[in-house]
């Protein structure tokens, strides 16, 4: 195939992929329309919207072109709504490649290119050939110098075991082994809401409720559930328990092999590269200087194993919905370890030597009387139903007092020349840490509440973060001292560039 | 590179927004009233009375509202970058410094055009707080503000 002429069609398998995509996009919906209704005429009309949206998505293989010229990519698509979209290279914030095991067996490959804009990637090239993948890869490294290093494609894990082996003055900066797999598994328990979601939704249709019903009849029939005594429902009762948690840990187990078999992430140049995936193979480059943001979380399992989930943001604000998506630095590291990680990440950020500062410590107050009202709203409508005993809820209140103080206590945040850092958080905890250089504009928020106790919240923004959490938020600290911080800070962001 | 300290909106502001607020509650508040004359058997002199009494209720408590909305406001062009304070119950105090402005809108509407009044649009990259608006500037100075905002950013190329 000549690779430089101007005008490339995706690969003659596209169709395939374009259709599977478009299923995928149906299959849930199809699914409630399939099990949720009874199975009337409704559900063939279902059907054949999916198919007709289908065949239009793979006509628009005939119409989707792009080419590579001297600063940008180009990519031309649409039948009735055309539209051609020029992505400058400078602009590339990530470039992500899947393989899975269909791609694999026609040598081809998803190529995603990702710039700061929006939630929706720049242009999914799907398929190309992997000759045409390493081709781009090449003309945006070449054309770009250092802005996007663009990691050695190697055909399988074995490959790239052996040669970053052999390039031993780079190795592997981080690499997950399968214990660690398993162990991600077990404490994110990621299965937990797909089975709840499968679980409630067949509860909701009559036909799957009654068969389960007849189904475990069959079985506590034979039990003679009328004639158990309460050690006996104990006994059962603890049984489901186990069984469910046991099936909830294997199958978040089996689903992180899937996701982040062979983990790793090295450093390029200036440019993060990260593979991962059992089935579908995902490679990931991330240049440095996108990164925007960088979250250290742990929750009380990661602290009985003793590790830390670290993740960044980078600008783009492409979401799992949306496209692939990469925000790993490391999925489950040895809480030692850490800073020695992402100083290889930030080596100008001091990881270690951050000078905490505490939250004001008359805050334990607010949070007190804040989860009392909670508490006391609960006891209300409890009150008027059940008189005395609905004044149990008041037994909270000690732990209440407790939390209030660790909240406050764990509260912190650090500022100097380089980072502004914060953490919180009782049980799970969070530490986020933003590069001054990152910063867009900084505000000091007060409440009612916060006037009358002489206190404010700083709030930092930045690109690509979620607006919905609204993330970068320190609260409760003195008036004074988010004057100062607002000064200082927005002298050192006006001192230093921004670079997307 | 210019600076001024904090200064007030202008006052034809106060108006802009009393006014539309009076133009707001007069359509919100009309559709209720006729529905209750059209359902209850209240007679029509009773309905207008409440209905008056009560539009002039919210109206009061309105113009009371952005008196002190007012009186909060003010605004600042330090050499870091543009400084907003404002807030009656809650309030905030924004700052953008002038190396993370990406662009700047002026918008006019109606009633601001009759005073010669400019609304800025300062867009930062940030996304929660990625525009931050300000109002009531007389035309010349919003126009005078974004060409000092722009070039003073101009050496600078953020993108």
């Amino acid at each position: 195939m000549e690779l430089n002429t101007a005008g490339y069609r995706l690969s003659p398998v596209s169709p395939l992929f374009l259709f599977i995509e478009a299923v995928k996009k149906m299959v849930f919906p199809l699914l409630i329309g399939i099990v949720g209704t009874s199975g009337d005429r409704q559900d063939l009309f279902l059907i054949g919207i999916a198919a007709l949206a289908s065949v239009i998505t793979i006509v628009q293989f005939w119409f989707y072109h792009y080419w590579l010229e001297a600063d940008r990519l180009v990519v031309k698509q649409g039948i009735l709504f055309k539209s051609l979209r020029q992505v400058p290279y400078e602009r590339i914030q990530n470039l992500n490649v899947e393989r899975n095991l269909l791609h694999k067996l026609f040598n081809v490959a998803t190529l995603q290119i990702e710039s700061a804009s929006g939630v929706k990637p720049e242009a999914v090239i799907r398929v190309i050939s992997n000759d045409q993948v390493k081709h781009i890869q090449d003309t945006i490294k070449r054309r770009t110098g250092h802005t996007i290093g663009v990691q050695d494609d190697a055909e399988d894990s074995a490959a790239a075991d052996a040669s970053a082996a052999s390039a031993t003055d780079d190795p592997a900066m981080f690499r997950m082994s399968h214990q660690e797999v398993s162990k991600y598994g077990f404490i994110s328990h990621q299965a937990l809401v797909p089975i709840g979601i499968v679980g409630s939704i067949l509860s909701q249709n009559d036909y799957y409720r009654s068969q389960f019903i007849g189904f475990m009849q069959k079985f506590i029939g034979d039990l003679h559930v009328e004639s158990w005594g309460w050690s006996q429902w104990l006994i059962y009762g603890l049984g489901f328990a186990v069984l469910m948690l046991v099936s909830i840990w294997l199958s978040s187990i089996a689903l992180a092999f899937l996701k982040l078999y062979r983990f790793q992430i090295n450093r390029v140049d200036d440019n993060l590269h990260a593979e991962m995936g059992l089935l579908t193979k995902l490679n990931a480059n991330i240049p440095l200087k996108r990164i925007q943001l960088i979250k250290i979380r742990h929750s009380p399992l990661h602290r009985y194993f003793k590790r830390v989930s670290i993740k960044m943001e980078t600008a783009g604000g492409v979401t799992e919905q949306s496209g692939l998506t990469m925000r790993w630095i490391a999925p489950l590291i040895a809480a030692k370890q850490w800073p020695q990680l992402l100083s290889r990440v930030q080596p100008e950020v001091d990881w270690q030597g951050m000078d905490w500062q505490p939250v004001a410590a008359r805050a334990w107050k607010r949070v007190f009387k804040r989860l009392t009202f909670f508490v006391l709203l609960l006891c209300a409508p409890l009150v008027y139903v059940y008189h005395g005993w609905g004044l149990l809820p008041l037994l909270l209140l000690p732990l209440n007092f407790w939390y209030a103080k660790a909240f406050i206590k764990h509260a912190a945040y650090a500022i100097n020349d380089q980072v502004i850092a914060w953490r919180q958080g009782v049980f799970f905890h969070t530490m986020g840490v933003v590069k001054v250089g990152k910063i867009q504009n900084l505000s000091a928020r007060q409440t009612p509440f916060d006037r009358r106790n002489g206190m404010a919240r700083l709030s930092v923004d930045t690109a690509g973060s979620n607006p919905v959490t609204q993330d970068i938020n320190i609260h409760y600290l003195n008036t004074a001292e988010v004057h100062a911080m607002m000064t200082r800070l927005s002298r050192q962001v006006s001192q230093v560039k921004f670079v997307w | 590179m210019q600076t001024f300290e904090e200064k007030p909106l202008q006052p034809a502001y106060l108006k802009v927004v009393r006014i539309s607020t009076a133009i707001t509650l007069l359509l919100v508040a009309t559709g209720p009233a006729i529905l209750v004359t059209a359902v209850s058997g209240i007679p029509w002199y009773w309905v207008l009375a409440c209905y008056v009494s009560f539009y002039g209720l919210l109206l009061g408590l309105f113009f009371w509202y952005w008196k002190h909305w007012y009186k909060r406001y003010r605004y600042a062009l330090k050499t870091v970058g543009l400084g907003i304070k404002k807030g009656v119950f809650w309030q905030q105090h924004a700052m953008i410094p002038r190396n993370r402005v990406q662009h700047i809108d002026i918008t006019t509407g109606p009633i601001e055009r009759r005073y010669d009044l400019s609304k800025l649009v300062v867009h930062t990259a940030g996304t929660s707080n990625a525009s931050v608006t300000l109002p009531g500037l007389l035309h010349d100075d919003a126009v005078a503000l974004r060409q000092e905002l722009i070039n003073s950013n101009q050496n600078e190329d953020t993108v």
